[in-house]
């Protein structure tokens, strides 16, 4: 081979190696372009697996439910399966009362020693009343437990409920009603009111006037009856293992006697089957804030999760109908959404929305319009497959906090839904169909809803007037006058 | 040029458009995993992998903030916020948005003085989406005369908004002016809106032009990530977006941040209720002196039990409204009251009870319980501050912005755990002195 052979097979080697270079490069600038140009496949959905729990009951009744799970906090709830539907029919409140009151001391410790001591363990503490139960919660840092659990337990067998404390926590719940102008608050509130009439659920939105009649001592016959440990749950998540938490608890809780619990039996309410509209005078409140809603009754697993989807589509978040139609392509309103809320035996659907009060009667009109159509026609696939696809990504975020996941299974064990939550959440939503949505909502009178409006009567009343007939109300959810077609504003009828 | 100079130049670039290969800048530990890497264009990136949930969350942030703004520009970084929403290259308006929502993510921005960030949780099977949105809105915005003049009106309007909804932001601004005598870090972030009215589309180019650069950003992702598969989207979507020549670097304090004492008295129509706003220079946050003040801040302001907490309201209900504590801008620090009386003389008597309760801490010694117990709560906040995806997120990016070093992060919390009732009291002795800021609110 010559020289010459040889630097013409050099000279083709590099530029056959510079040619597979340019082709690199160029199908590399041509790669870019183009996977900049739409949004990339996901990758297969992972798995989501929801830790396992584990119940035990102790000698006297009280049922102890663990969930070991790595972290550096313990989440205790105390969950009493008795809430403001079971207040003295006389006394609307006094779940409230006694729960507020547990807090605030006991033989021997002072509700400022019960500060100190929770917040001594890094915790916080809340108590929550609701139609059905009550959950008081506390979480603080893992290694406390002993402590957390001595204090809850002394708190339960030792009250002293001092006249001083009930009358501090009375005023504070006075004012908290009359000082309450969150149009939001009170719609929700009138809107409870209405549907739940002559309902045990009712007496969930006390208004002010009640307080000044919950006296200590219908106070301790209601602790006395409803916070045994036979009627309560009580649920703790953290690094601990059952045996502990059973050890633990045993020690602290043993002192609480068990008593027999009558049996109450709630009735699910009535639909609303005649359509309804209220209003709620709440001066300065520049804009108008809707809440339509009826009850849901309580289906099966199938029901719950074509509730969900429905909700999804209608209001369930930012990109679903209401939200699009009504502030993105109307410009009706500020917000509009759709919520589910769970009772042991039935369940609320609402729609809430604040609006500019000029288009308060079109907003209405819309909300009922979307509705109507998702319950008579069968919602295509694509919607179904998007509300599908949202409620499965968005339900590991709505637990990634430890608190609110410790809450929504205080939540679940409360409300009896151990099988809806647990385990194959997202089998359920990939089962839900539109025939599926379509044929739970054949069973549903929703199309008769009571419909609530707050706002400012000197804005607002001019633009309800489109109504035939409108209840009117104080902000305490006090009756004062209807007010019809044609009539002037404050003629009482 | 020779043929081997040939060879090489077409090697070298075909590596730059292919991308190199991430440098990893280190690997920690402690307090959680977690590792940086910085890319050729000078992305910072970092990843933490935590799969107890199928969840990822995204931060992008720029070390850009309203102190990076001109006299008479206030508002332009809280506008650049808003318009990376409004489309880029290959993103239409509002898309952005519309496609984390779909898939059941949820996001959000924030402008602060130093920094601006954008951040989303997505099921972590959607990774790729986020960062092919990150990446368009890095790399080309689509910036035009409608969306600026848009959304500068939508800001002017929440501008309006937040001053009739908050009858306190009057008072509040009017503090920042007198505690931070150095414009860049005194002015509202969400700016005012005369100077909002004159930014034009050229401001917003240059703007985003100058900052929202590779070189200027940190890119954090946490939760439910292969590391490997991670960091090659990284390098797909990111590498070649070009960095800027030079990025500003943020104003610092030039002049004395000294303590000095001021007094003045300003009428508030909107409130009912007189009140009075207190506050102390502090120098550095990053000192040992700032470990110390935030303890002193839980002693004080934090939980039920703590002692202003019990004075002023529990015991006296001399205040209605009670807040405050150590808070940091930059470089610089202040530690700030606000109180809310019925009336003009309970007022006074809050006032004098406060400063009481301020002398007790530098006279004696705080008990080993009390200390205990603030230690505890801190201890469950600091914890709690990156003990979710999203939180861990925007705690790994905000440490990482910060002075603190980042390979040092497990020692942060021990300072703060460390620190003893002797060091409190010389504390106490050394900041909160007759050298204070006190705005009087008088009421309607």
């Amino acid at each position: 081979m010559n020289i010459k052979t040889k630097t013409m097979k050099s000279i083709f080697r590099i530029i056959l190696f510079a040619a597979l270079i340019f082709f690199n490069l160029t199908t590399s600038i041509k790669a870019q372009e183009k996977f900049r140009k739409s949004p990339p496949l996901p990758y297969p959905l992972p798995d989501l697996s929801m830790p396992s729990m584990k119940t035990s009951t102790l000698s006297n009744g009280l049922q102890i439910s663990v969930i070991q799970k790595q972290q550096p906090f313990i989440d205790m709830h105390l969950i009493i399966m008795t809430g403001e539907s079971l207040s003295p029919d006389h006394l609307p409140g006094m779940a409230s009362l006694t729960a507020n009151m547990l807090f605030k001391g006991a033989v021997g410790i002072s509700a400022s020693q019960v500060e100190e001591q929770i917040e001594y363990i890094g915790g916080d503490f809340s108590v929550r009343t609701y139609p059905d139960y009550t959950v008081f919660s506390i979480s603080f840092l893992k290694g406390y437990l002993n402590e957390a659990v001595m204090l809850l337990g002394h708190l339960l067998t030792q009250p002293d409920f001092s006249k001083n404390e009930v009358n501090n926590v009375k005023r504070d719940m006075f004012y908290k009603i009359i000082r309450n102008t969150n149009p939001e608050l009170l719609g929700r509130k009138l809107l409870f009111q209405i549907i739940f009439n002559n309902h045990p659920y009712e007496k969930y939105v006390f208004n002010s006037s009640v307080i000044k009649r919950l006296t200590r001592k219908d106070l301790l016959t209601f602790f006395d009856k409803f916070y045994r440990p036979n009627n309560s749950e009580l649920l703790i998540i953290g690094d601990i293992s059952h045996s502990s938490v059973i050890d633990i608890s045993e020690k602290h809780f043993s002192l609480w006697p068990k008593k027999s619990l009558e049996t109450y039996h709630i009735n699910p309410p009535p639909e609303q089957m005649k359509p309804k509209i209220c209003f709620s005078d709440v001066s300065d409140s520049e804009e108008a804030t809707i809440f339509i809603g009826n009850i849901l009754p309580y289906g099966d697993k199938e029901d719950y999760f074509s509730y969900l989807v429905f909700n999804q589509i209608l209001g369930g978040s930012h990109i679903s109908r209401l939200f699009m139609n009504l502030r993105e392509t109307k410009g009706y309103a500020y917000w509009a959404f759709s919520n589910i809320e769970l009772f042991k035996n039935c369940e609320l659907f609402y729609v809430r929305a604040k609006v500019k009060p000029e288009h308060l009667y079109s907003s209405i009109q819309e909300i009922l319009k979307e509705t109507r159509y998702l319950i008579e026609n069968k919602i295509p696939n694509h919607e179904i497959e998007q509300a599908k696809s949202y409620l499965i990504g968005h339900f590991p975020i709505k637990i990634s906090d430890h608190k609110e996941f410790s809450f929504r299974i205080a939540e679940m064990i409360a409300l009896d839904m151990k099988e809806i939550y647990w385990g194959d959440y997202y089998e359920n939503i990939m089962y839900t169909n539109s025939n599926s949505v379509f044929n739970t909502f054949q069973k549903v009178n929703f199309l008769n809803p009571v419909v609530v409006v707050v706002g400012d009567k000197d804005v607002v009343l001019d633009y309800i007037k489109e109504f035939e007939e409108v209840e009117i109300f104080n902000n305490e959810g006090v009756f004062q006058y209807k007010l019809k077609k044609g009539t002037q504003n404050n003629s009482i009828l | 040029m020779n043929l081997k100079n040939i060879l090489l130049f077409f090697l070298t670039l075909s590596l730059v458009l292919n991308g190199f290969p991430q440098i990893k800048k280190l690997e920690v530990q402690n307090p959680f995993s977690f590792s940086v890497y910085s890319l050729k264009n000078g992305l910072i990136v970092i990843l933490s992998k935590d799969n107890s949930l199928p969840l990822a969350t995204v931060v992008c942030a720029y070390k850009v903030g309203s102190a990076h703004e001109e006299k008479g520009k206030t508002g332009l970084a809280h506008l650049l916020e808003n318009l990376m929403f409004m489309g880029s290259r290959n993103v239409g308006p509002m898309q952005h948005i519309r496609f984390i929502h779909r898939i059941g993510g949820e996001f959000n921005a924030l402008t602060s003085w130093d920094h601006t960030l954008f951040y989303q949780t997505v099921p972590s099977n959607q990774l790729p989406l986020v960062l092919w949105l990150e990446s368009d809105r890095m790399n080309s915005l689509n910036l035009n005369y409608a969306h600026v003049e848009e959304t500068k009106n939508l800001l002017i309007e929440l501008e309006r908004t937040q001053e009739k909804e908050n009858p306190f932001l009057e008072s509040s601004r009017e503090f920042d002016r007198l505690l931070y005598p150095k414009f860049h870090y005194s002015h509202p972030i969400i700016g005012s809106e005369e100077d909002l009215k004159s930014i034009t589309l050229k401001d917003a180019k240059n703007f985003y032009n100058t900052f929202y650069k590779p070189n200027n950003a940190v890119l954090c992702i946490t939760g439910d990530i292969d590391q490997e598969k991670t960091l090659n989207l990284i390098k797909k979507y990111f590498n070649t977006i070009d960095p800027s020549k030079k990025v500003p670097s943020p104003p610092s304090f030039e002049g004395d941040f000294k303590q000095e004492r001021h007094e003045k008295i300003i009428m508030n129509q909107k409130i009912s209720t007189p009140g009075f706003r207190l506050g102390y220079r502090i120098n550095s946050p990053y000192s040992n002196d700032f470990y110390i003040l935030t303890m002193i801040d839980y002693i004080l302001l934090h939980g039920e039990s703590s002692r202003l907490h019990k004075r002023l309201i529990e015991r006296s209900k001399l205040a209605l409204t009670l807040s405050g504590g150590i808070e940091k801008r930059i470089d610089l620090a202040v530690f700030k009251f606000f109180v809310l009386s019925n009336n003009e003389a309970t007022k006074e008597i809050a006032k004098r009870s406060l400063l009481s309760e301020i002398n007790k801490l530098k006279t004696s010694l705080i008990s080993n319980r009390e200390l205990t117990k603030v230690k505890n709560i801190f201890k469950a906040d600091y914890i709690d501050s990156y003990y979710s995806p999203k939180k861990r997120a925007l705690f790994l990016t905000r440490n990482y912005m910060s002075k603190i070093k980042i390979q040092d992060l497990a020692k942060e919390l021990d300072k703060y755990l460390s620190v003893s009732s002797s060091e409190i009291v010389g504390i106490m002795n050394r900041y909160f002195t007759d050298y204070s800021i006190l705005l009087e609110i008088k009421s309607r």
